[in-house]
């Protein structure tokens, strides 16, 4: 494929926990230009498909102005399954509410599930939006929480349903499977990443991981066999255990989303400034929709439970709608992708342009395109743009709470502790050179 | 020394940690959640920790309480209650909102579908937890894409997609409201359930008192 060809380095950001509805489901609304291409929120006081109950009273989603939550939503796979209020083998998308109520104890007559975003709190997202490309049927991949969902963009195998302080047991890891293909990638972290939950620790200390403070400057100075084919790049997570230098930027709840916008535009400005921009892809993601409403029902697509696996239910759909963009001068401008996507389709995508074949990653990969799961490259237009539209100079104010990362109380941050510690404990050293945010951490 | 003292607090402090313990809210609600100005609503809690009920705006008597209770408030207008449990190392927040005298609300819920009777329906139970007894219906709408029979007590109306009925004005809000939703001809349930999104609601107008 001639578009696919033309790219040499795709962008991975996978943010936290945010819905397509609450996200870019305003892009829908006559009042932001009703866009009829985008499977968002319309006709909210009538349609019945966005009608959520709760002890008998329907609630409807509303505008919400961006900023701390009291809680994080629920979002665990018992709780989604509340969300998806499954009727006659039907997920209604009708139980974001009573999950809300049933976690927190809190009924209002606002719940945060329900709350949508507008363009003045997401001004970047919106900026994407309308100068490059909105994937509107991009799911989660599983109907659970972090861990299984990025677990599935890393190695598209659901070897866990929950999140867990624990090494993640895995196959087909992303990294090695670039490695072995001579394909040269690299990860720049704000804080703390992600990825020593996977226990790679040489992967992760082998210089491939770089400080976000350097992403620009690496980009300008790398030479053209050094530049990586493939970039992750990761925000600042509120469950890290230790934060030094960043405040969080990943958009979980209860977080607000503004800083995460800024997160985006710094990646996009570094990317779109570079002469190589007119071969590259940035692919913007969410891990999984964090518990706030959306009104597309899961996807049916069945997967058996893998050898090794840690739990014994199947899963039987995808996840969540989640906000996707894709910015690249290979995409057509202010259009929007109805194609069922989701992380798994990143997997496709690099089996495609790096071993010429969307089929060559794994069979668990293959089973979800076997059900109707694309690859990323279905989204390329043929024809590049020369234009580079610049990021909008918004400036935002948005209330953050900076709370102690003390104490410890979610399964995320433990894992991420208990992942801190064991790279300390394989190599002290390398880890603080790495990670500097480590030398704060009891070991 | 210091050292010493250092080694002895950090073999301490965590059994003081696991002795207080974390905050925990187990339940809180303050109903009806719709109201009539003067009502007394009643605010239930259960929670670990020190617990202190707030309101906005103030109403009479709220402060710190018991870890568990149930007290009635008085609530002139929209009120939103709130809970605070507290420990040593933790602290949890909920909050409960009142509304007092909407100009109406949207009931209903995820309907079902009999193939023997060719018809959508749902029961909803309307009663101390939703509605106060003083409020009384103003008008009753069918949002729904379809004709609904509504029906309270003895009264019954049939309500086209989008219309109104008067037929239960001065009727109480609270008491058991059944919909139904014919099948087209030839229509199947799985078809009429997609149409409505599995769901069959109605919007009632408000008034209390007279």
């Amino acid at each position: 494929m001639a578009a696919l060809d033309q790219i040499k380095t795709i962008v991975v950001v996978i943010m936290e926990n945010r819905s397509f509805d609450h996200v870019l489901g305003y892009l829908s609304l006559p009042r932001y230009g009703g866009r009829t291409d985008v499977d968002g929120l319309v006709n909210l006081d009538t349609d019945p498909r966005f009608a959520s109950e709760y002890d008998h009273q329907i609630y409807r989603p509303f505008p919400m102005a961006d900023g701390p939550l009291l809680h994080d939503l629920p979002h665990s796979r018992r709780e989604i399954a509340v969300q998806l209020a499954v009727s006659g083998g039907t997920p209604t998308m009708s139980g974001f509410v009573r999950a809300y109520v049933e976690a927190s104890h809190s009924i209002v007559e606002q719940p945060p599930p329900l709350g949508y975003l507008t363009p003045d709190s997401v001004f970047m997202s919106d900026f994407l939006a309308r100068n490059y490309l909105v994937c509107d049927h991009w799911f989660a991949p599983l109907p659970t929480d972090t861990q299984p969902n990025r677990v599935m963009a890393f190695t598209g195998s659901a070897t866990v349903d929950d999140t867990k302080s624990r090494i993640i047991p895995h196959r087909n890891l992303v990294f090695d499977w670039l490695t072995r293909r001579g394909v040269r990638w690299r990860a720049y972290h704000c804080g703390f990443s992600f990825f020593p939950l996977f226990g790679e620790f040489d992967h992760i200390l082998g210089g491939n991981f770089h400080s976000m403070r350097q992403l620009a400057s690496d980009i300008a100075s790398d030479d053209d066999d050094e530049v990586p084919q493939v970039i992750f790049v990761e925000p600042e997570y509120g469950d890290s255990p230790v934060h030094f230098g960043f405040s969080p930027n990943d958009n979980h709840p209860p977080d607000p989303i503004g800083p995460g916008e800024h997160f985006l535009r710094d990646i996009y400005t570094a990317l779109s400034s570079s002469p190589r921009w007119a071969q590259t892809m940035l692919v913007v993601i969410h891990d999984e929709h964090g518990g706030f409403f959306d009104h597309v029902a899961p996807l049916p697509v069945k997967i058996p439970v893998p050898a090794g696996a840690l739990y014994q239910e199947p899963f039987v759909t995808t996840g969540v709608r989640v906000p996707a963009l894709i910015a690249s001068p290979c995409v057509r401008g202010g259009t929007c992708y109805r194609g069922n996507l989701d992380h798994t389709s990143l997997l496709q995508l690099f089996a495609e342009k790096f071993a010429g074949d969307r089929r060559a990653y794994s069979d668990d990969v293959n089973r979800r395109l076997d059900q109707g799961i694309e690859s990323v490259s279905s989204v390329l237009s043929p024809e590049a743009r020369r234009d580079v539209p610049a990021a909008p100079a918004t400036a935002v104010s948005v209330t953050q709470v900076l709370r102690s990362t003390k104490p410890i109380i979610n399964e995320n941050q433990k894992a991420l502790l208990l992942a801190g510690q064991k790279l300390l404990a394989h190599d002290r050293a390398r880890a603080i050179r790495q990670f500097p945010e480590l030398g704060h951490l009891q070991s | 020394m210091r050292a010493q003292l250092f080694v002895a607090l950090r073999s301490v402090v965590p059994a003081v940690v696991l002795s207080v313990g974390c905050a925990s809210i187990e339940a809180f609600s303050a109903n009806p959640r719709t109201a009539c100005a003067g009502d007394a609503v009643t605010v239930t809690w259960a929670a670990v920790g020190d617990v202190t009920i707030g309101s906005e705006p103030a109403v009479a008597d709220i402060g710190p309480k018991a870890s568990a209770g149930s007290q009635k408030f008085v609530v002139e207008r929209d009120t939103r209650f709130t809970l605070k449990a507290s420990r040593l190392f933790s602290c949890k927040r909920t909050e409960a909102d009142v509304v007092v005298a909407p100009p109406g609300r949207e009931y209903g819920g995820v309907a079902a579908c009999s193939t023997a009777e060719r018809a959508i329906a749902l029961t909803v139970p309307l009663g101390e937890r939703q509605v106060s007894s003083a409020l009384k219906v103003s008008s009753v709408t069918n949002g729904n894409p379809r004709p609904i029979v509504l029906a309270k007590g003895s009264v019954r109306a049939t309500i086209p997609a989008g219309g109104r009925s008067a037929a239960f004005d001065r009727e109480p809000v609270a008491g058991t409201w059944t919909l139904r939703a014919d099948l087209a001809a030839g229509e199947s349930c799985d078809d009429a359930l997609r149409a409505v999104a599995s769901r069959l609601t109605f919007r009632v107008g408000f008034g209390c008192g007279e």
